[in-house]
């Protein structure tokens, strides 16, 4: 997964909208504890900020993207 | 915003994972609302974001509260210094990040929210799965409660039973649905659950046990589907007199045209090896072909009765001195009587 259009598909396949209207992302549990388990909790708490930055942005920067791809459930492989 | 124990009336509390139904699969991905956890960490340090982040994904892991016991859930969570970890859950339980439930285990609301909605929803696909099975056949089945919406009770009765949420037919029967919703009066999901699968496995035996009967078609179909085959061209084959007759009545040509056209006609399609499903429709576009330059009479175009061709019959026999041998007869007979 190297093209953007394909960051673009993953995360929109794993976000959907709640009754409240706020914005919900499905994250990979396995794919995010085997980064959590290499990182310090100083770390840890960088990595939330800008995934949280990027899934709040309304038009997420490309680096953005590719970093929340990384992260959100692509669904079964 | 967090919660340590949820009501009897809410949502099933699990306490661990061993609460779960064996075959439950583990989840492969949490939801995360972006705003809430914006509000609930963004004014904290970042390790407290880092520890928070890290004990949600060790119950999401485990789909499980963090057990009481400080070391495990220490491992769990990835923090490898006790006195931190220590700390840790002391701060995020004063900021009410999580909760410490009564038996020691660490939760948070959301958490509990989300495995209870995975829990119910896994129950109900699987209970929607059988009760499929069930409604195949067409006489309704006393067993299924149906949706239904009763007033004196609210309908929250029915829109709280997620089984019959799931399994609503609207083609049963509305007295029956009713009365068996009536008799269930709030079903027990494992009696019922049982009850279909012994239903289950005993159509399944059923099937087994009954011999495969194929049921044979009418002689009228074989007749149909013999006739309809293809056939290849014999060894053996001839032109039948019929289809010779034809070329000659319909072609300007020669009957040893039509005998030469025979034999190529035949060593043809001898050599291709095709199957043909009527050989006479078969001679009678290579006699219109355009590549044998035949002319056509005008007027006399005849078709005829298609019969068997590929059984041997009677060939051609035309004689080609047939004219000459009749004039000169005639002329014989004439100067015989002169």
């Amino acid at each position: 997964m190297r093209l953007d259009a394909e960051h673009v598909r993953k995360i929109a396949k794993a976000t959907t909208k709640t009754r409240k209207g706020s914005k919900e992302i499905k994250f990979d549990i396995a794919f995010m504890t085997d980064a959590m388990d290499r990182l310090n909790l100083w770390e840890r708490g960088l990595l939330m900020q800008a995934l949280i930055k990027a899934g709040e942005s309304p038009r997420p920067t490309a680096a953005q993207r590719a970093l929340l791809a990384l992260f959100v459930y692509g669904g079964e492989k | 915003m967090s919660r340590a124990v949820i009501g009897h009336n809410g949502p099933p509390a699990f306490e661990s994972g061993e609460d779960f139904p064996e075959d439950m699969p583990k989840m492969h991905y949490f939801k995360c609302d972006i705003q809430a956890l914006r509000k609930a960490i963004f004014d904290k340090p970042l390790d407290i974001r880092g520890a928070y982040i890290s004990v949600l994904l060790a119950m999401y892991e485990f789909m499980e509260p963090l057990p009481a016991d400080d070391n495990i859930a220490r491992m769990r969570c990835g923090i490898w210094d006790m006195r931190v970890y220590r700390r840790i859950k002391r701060d995020l339980i004063a900021m009410k990040l999580i909760a410490e439930k009564p038996s020691g285990a660490i939760t948070n609301g959301r958490f509990e929210e989300e495995i209870a909605a995975y829990v119910t929803e896994f129950k109900n696909r699987k209970l929607g799965g059988l009760y499929a099975v069930q409604s195949r056949p067409s006489k309704p089945v006393v067993a299924v409660a149906t949706h239904v919406a009763r007033p004196e009770l609210g309908d929250s009765y029915g829109v709280a039973n997620p089984v019959a949420k799931a399994v609503a037919k609207p083609e049963l029967d509305p007295h029956l649905s009713e009365k068996t919703n009536e008799i269930n009066g709030g079903p027990d999901i494992r009696a019922r659950d049982l009850e279909l699968e012994i239903e289950r496995e005993l159509k399944k035996k059923k099937e087994r046990e009954a011999p495969a009967t194929q049921i044979a078609p009418p002689p009228e179909a074989l007749d149909e589907k013999k006739v309809r085959r293809r056939k290849k061209l014999t060894e053996d084959w001839l032109l039948p007199k019929a289809l010779g007759e034809w070329a000659l009545a319909n072609f300007h040509v020669s009957e040893a045209e039509v005998r030469h056209e025979a034999k190529r006609f035949k060593d043809h399609w001898l050599a291709s090896g095709e199957q043909k499903l009527d050989w006479a429709a078969t001679w009678r576009k290579w006699c219109r072909s355009p590549y044998l330059k035949w002319r056509e009479r005008e007027g006399r175009a005849t078709e005829i009765v298609d019969g068997d061709l590929l059984a041997p019959v009677e060939t051609v026999v035309v004689d080609p001195w047939a004219e000459q041998r009749a004039e000169a007869a005639r002329r014989r007979a004439e100067e015989d009587g002169a």
